[in-house]
């Protein structure tokens, strides 16, 4: 599997959002808050978890809050795929 | 110091999920009918012989969503859908709700969330360790079950977990009753959760040659208290939380009072990490019925601790005999774990509610698989079947621990 584009990315993780936290894709947008979303920090941090398992991911690890989803998608941007983890 | 106020206190809601039922009615259905909810473990390794457990039967996507079950470990699920039966039953036929923005949590475990610390020493020792889970610390904290009930009904008390091994839960619920009694608050919930069927957890359990010797052809047949033939404990897993509350408020609010707690004795061994004491076990039983102000004559019915180990049953025997005298050659005496097993941490609130069940429904719950007679412990311990038609008044329910942590609890008509 080659690596996902940026963009790619971006659609992919907004279709995970929109299933993991039932939210319709339209919603999900960069300027939406985590707060406005109904996502708590919690619920966040073990979806992330879970998206660099599923995307074949690896996250650098920040401490940069993740407030709106602009803020997510700059996370999942400064990630790299894994070596030996990479899905299908 | 002599409190200002001593107030009854009084059990006005119960729940439980245990291996042999999911709510108090089919539990007690379980009692009288001497079921056993003990089976073969699926899922062991296959170097290992075979293990049995009492393993609780629920599916938690019946009862939560998913992004809370992501949250919660085994112990924490079970714990909430106990404490919501028990708010469920201390509210259906009353005037008024029950004042739980005020009410203390009082819960009792062993060890905890023990499922998520293994997966993530798994991750950690057999792989690159860096795929721990985030909340792994979240599900494996011993306040955790505490920590959500109180989140799901906003009981802004007190909230404390025991942690006394096999007396944990009835430590739990003594300690609320005086909290209540004492009137530090005016009500609780009380109980304890145990999630430990887990393959380390087994593994320890087995090196420590206190766990009962399968029986293959029926493992409901493990466990064994009292009889000649018993050879250990039989792990299990499970949850009951009940709710407590200062007698006056329970009826102001138009409550069901299923009982009265009369009386919790609490001492400590001082002798040794695991051999039982019957002296420790004497002071403690002696002091539930001081507190009760009742004479031993009076207890109608004793809920043993009743583990099937050798020594165990041999010495709360005699400690039975010694405390009740004359009264102990017709005192029933029955172990219910012959059913569900050792629930540690829980044991104590399940073993509770199954006295609780005997007081309500007139029956004394059997020691099923007493095949053998020991001339050593020869009480009245119910053999087998459950008796019907018996009309109680008090009951009693003892707690042993690993540690010496002893705990008795009685509890009375109201």
């Amino acid at each position: 599997m080659s690596a996902l584009s940026n963009e790619e990315l971006r659609i992919k993780l907004t279709e995970m959002i929109s299933e993991e936290f039932d939210i319709p894709l339209e919603k999900l947008t960069p300027d939406m808050t985590m707060e406005a979303l109904g996502i708590d920090s919690l619920s966040l941090i073990d979806f992330m978890f879970n998206v660099e398992d599923k995307l074949g991911l690896e996250m650098p690890d920040s401490r940069t809050p993740l407030v709106t989803l602009g803020d997510v998608f700059a996370e999942i941007d400064k990630a790299t795929p894994k070596a030996k983890k990479l899905p299908g | 110091m002599i409190p200002a106020s001593i107030r009854q206190v009084c059990v006005t809601g119960i729940g439980i999920v245990s291996p042999i039922g999911n709510n108090l009615a089919s539990f007690a259905n379980a009692l009288h009918a001497g079921r056993s909810g003990i089976r073969a473990l699926s899922k062991q390794p296959a170097s290992r012989n075979l293990r049995v457990g009492g393993v609780v039967d629920i599916n938690f996507s019946d009862y939560f969503p998913p992004s809370k079950i992501a949250l919660l470990d085994r112990v924490s699920a079970l714990a909430l859908i106990a404490a919501t039966q028990a708010v469920q039953s201390a509210t259906e036929h009353a005037s008024l709700t029950p004042q739980l923005d005020e009410a203390g949590i009082y819960l009792g475990t062993g060890i905890g969330g023990i499922q998520a610390l293994e997966n993530a020493y798994s991750e950690h020792f057999l792989r690159d360790g860096k795929r721990i889970k985030p909340f792994t610390v979240l599900q494996a904290m011993n306040n955790a079950s505490a920590g959500h009930i109180a989140m799901e009904f906003k009981c802004h008390g007190p909230s404390l977990t025991y942690s006394t091994a096999c007396s944990s839960s009835a430590m739990a619920i003594g300690e609320a009753y005086r909290a209540i009694k004492h009137g530090y608050i005016n009500c609780a919930l009380a109980g304890g959760t145990e999630a430990l069927l887990t393959p380390g957890t087994l593994d320890a359990w087995d090196a420590l040659r206190t766990l009962a010797l399968p029986d293959a052809e029926n493992p409901g047949h493990s466990c064994r208290p009292f009889s000649r033939n018993r050879t250990g404990l039989v792990l299990a897993e499970g949850a009951a939380v009940i709710m407590l509350e200062a007698f006056d408020v329970a009826v102001a609010r138009g409550a069901t009072i299923y009982a009265q707690i009369s009386g919790y004795g609490s001492k400590t061994d001082a002798t040794h990490l695991t051999k039982p004491d019957a002296d420790g076990q004497t002071a403690t039983m002696r002091a539930a019925l001081r507190e009760a102000g009742l004479e031993p004559t009076e207890i109608d019915y004793l809920n043993a601790h009743g583990t099937a180990t050798q020594a165990g049953d041999l010495v709360e025997t005699n400690a039975i005999k010694k405390v009740f005298g004359q009264h102990s050659k017709v005192l029933p005496v029955s172990s219910t774990k012959s059913m569900h097993g050792h629930v540690m941490g829980a044991t104590g609130a399940i073993e509770f509610v199954a006295a609780l069940c005997a007081l309500r429904e007139s029956f004394l719950p059997p020691t099923i698989n007493l095949t053998e007679y020991d001339p050593e412990c020869d009480l009245d311990y119910v053999a087998n079947i459950a008796r019907e038609g018996i009309t109680l008044r008090h009951v009693m329910s003892n707690s042993f621990a690993f540690g010496g942590s002893n705990a008795c609890l009685i509890a009375s008509q109201q």
